[in-house]
């Protein structure tokens, strides 16, 4: 796990959703929202799809146009323009993993804002390219072609792109998603050593056990946030139903807590209540 | 020796020969952005655009270069434009506007029926006609072309890599894509002459894809590419020269030969040396590292534990491949 929540919400918020609505000229994806991220938080925004995460991640990235209201990312509003405190990784299933492009040139993408904008890498670029590699154990891969890596090598090149230009916010978009399960758990215990280093970090995904064990904050969200806070108190039953429309069961056994994600098959199991499934957590009605 | 120094004693064969060597070039060199972006149907679609535009430059006695130019410049904007109504899509909105620029062309001709025979040119190609004045035309262009590609090599690589993802590590893409509209166009005309509108898709795409076959590198891409394509517009015209066949059709079959050499290379080296073992191996040679759950403390700037688990190498190597 990243920092404690509670030694994060004491601090200026990171990200300000003021009442912000979005969504394309067809179709308003959420409306109104208000929500603040906090320096060094780790949340994991989860939600049924089509429920409007990555357009919220888009909101903060300023690549798509906010219809009213005003997100503002370190003090500066996000106007179309994107913030440049920030890093995004993107679902490594949008990646052409056949083109043609080294780990070293597609790290230098992220580098590309403070680059001298020479065609060829400076010393000094290369040298800061090379070091980050070694640091993510994927140094001797610089000069390989993205496809020739495995899924947790190819996941790692992508959050070296993201943490070249040192942000100070790190946008993952589903980052454990196309990976088996022990490379899911070593991207999140990676991200975790990331954010104790400072690094602010929202990320979307739809492994609901995976977050609950690793990250501190989760925001249950489908185009409103339905409840955010600790796992532990906002993975109920209720809330998660809520957030899925559907069904949805929480197994508690002693300290251990199993998300049944697979909505409509709650039946099948012995629900265990618990005290916390009354939602000690941050509900919001909108 | 002579099959190679005879053709160079008719001014008409070096003017020939350096136009094409020199389209052929440039055309393979924008053909690697264009196969990585996958939008090989625009240079033939763009081709015949421009087309329509060098029809109404003749008509209007403006100046072929210029008008044709701007023509094909404004569809490429336009074909931009069209392709973001996701009801219509890039690979439609190059059909239609491409299409229809190609129609006005053809509906001027058979109106005046007076430059049939220069038109013909145009569509197929004709190197004879090359005069100083087009190779300075010709020249300037790749010069021009080249450096652009040259200087902002980070911003096209980056842009035809991930155009979303360069856009927010700051990368003017709207500009950047503006830039290669225009170099794209300025090409196409300059390569008209030699390749004939019906040719010059080829010229941009078969070098690129040959290229693309022989290395997983974009920089010998790009390199193996412009050889390519300097090789086919040079083997073309003498091939030209000597079978008394139209430029544009040779020089289009020479690379289309190099292809089927390079394509028959990599079945042969998949055979005998698959390319998957070579990426297996890789992964499985090499430190692997897997971040695993610690309570210890960790030092160091995002330090992962390093384990040798034997099974998860092969599940994830395998899921790589």
């Amino acid at each position: 796990m990243g920092y404690p929540a509670s030694s994060v919400m004491d601090s200026k918020a990171l990200v300000t959703f003021s009442k912000v609505t979005c969504g394309y000229k067809e179709k308003i994806v959420f409306q109104n929202l208000s929500l603040r991220l906090f320096p060094r938080q780790f949340a994991g925004l989860v939600g049924p799809s089509g429920a409007g995460k990555s357009t919220l991640l888009k909101a903060i990235l300023g690549l798509i146009p906010i219809l009213s209201g005003s997100i503002s990312v370190a003090g500066r509003m996000v106007n179309g323009r994107v913030p440049p405190e920030v890093g995004y990784v993107p679902q490594i299933e949008t990646v052409d993993w056949d083109f043609p492009v080294t780990v070293e040139q597609v790290v230098a993408m992220g580098l590309y804002r403070k680059s001298t904008r020479l065609p060829w890498l400076t010393k000094g670029e290369r040298r800061t390219i090379r070091d980050l590699l070694d640091r993510l154990h994927i140094g001797n891969y610089a000069d390989r072609q993205i496809k020739l890596l495995s899924g947790g090598e190819q996941q790692r090149v992508f959050l070296a792109r993201a943490l070249v230009g040192n942000p100070k916010l790190l946008i993952l978009d589903e980052p454990t998603s196309g990976v088996d399960v022990k490379t899911q758990h070593a991207i999140l215990h990676l991200l975790g050593e990331i954010n104790r280093k400072g690094v602010t970090i929202l990320l979307t995904t739809h492994d609901l056990n995976a977050v609950a064990r690793h990250l501190p904050w989760i925001i249950c969200f489908n185009q409103k946030i339905v409840a955010q806070g600790d796992p532990d108190e906002v993975f109920t039953s209720k809330v998660l139903s809520q957030t899925y429309d559907s069904e949805m069961s929480v197994i508690r056994q002693g300290d251990i807590m199993m998300v049944d994600d697979s909505p409509h098959s709650g039946h099948h199991f012995e629900k265990h209540s618990h005290p916390s499934q009354t939602s000690k957590s941050e509900a919001h009605k909108h | 020796m002579s099959f190679f120094t005879d053709p160079l004693k008719y001014e008409f064969f070096i003017h020939g020969i350096l136009a094409a060597s020199l389209v052929g070039g440039i055309c393979a060199l924008i053909g690697v952005y264009i196969v990585l972006r996958r939008m090989s149907y625009i240079g033939h679609g763009l081709s015949h655009a421009v087309f329509g535009g060098a029809v109404v430059s003749t008509v209007m006695q403006w100046n072929f270069y210029l008008g044709a130019g701007a023509w094909g410049f404004l569809s490429v904007l336009l074909i931009n434009a069209v392709a973001r109504k996701k009801k219509v899509g890039a690979d439609a909105a190059i059909g239609v506007i491409t299409t229809a620029s190609f129609a006005v062309g053809v509906a001027i001709i058979s109106r005046f029926r007076r430059f049939t025979k220069s038109f013909e040119a145009t569509l197929f190609g004709n190197i004879l006609g090359v005069t100083t004045e087009d190779l300075w035309v010709i020249g300037s262009v790749v010069l021009v072309s080249s450096s652009l590609i040259f200087i902002f090599y980070r911003q096209f690589l980056f842009t035809t890599f991930d155009s979303e993802v360069a856009r927010i590590y700051g990368v003017p893409v709207d500009w950047v894509e503006r830039l290669f509209s225009l170099i794209l166009a300025a090409v196409i005309i300059v390569s008209m002459q030699v390749m004939g509108v019906t040719m010059i898709a080829a010229g941009i795409i078969m070098p690129a894809v040959t290229a693309r076959l022989l290395t997983d590198s974009f920089n010998k891409m790009v390199f193996i590419s412009v050889i390519l394509g300097v090789l086919g517009g040079t083997f073309g015209m003498y091939a030209s020269f000597y079978f008394d066949v139209s430029s544009g059709a040779t020089i289009v079959l020479v690379a289309a030969s190099f292809f089927v050499l390079a394509y028959c290379y990599q079945m042969i080296r998949e055979r005998t040396g698959p390319l998957k073992k070579e990426a297996r191996s890789l992964s499985e040679t090499e430190t692997e590292t897997h971040a695993h759950l610690h309570d210890e403390e960790h030092a160091g700037f995002y330090h992962v534990h390093e384990h040798s688990h034997e099974k998860s190498k092969t599940s994830e190597t395998q899921e790589s491949s």
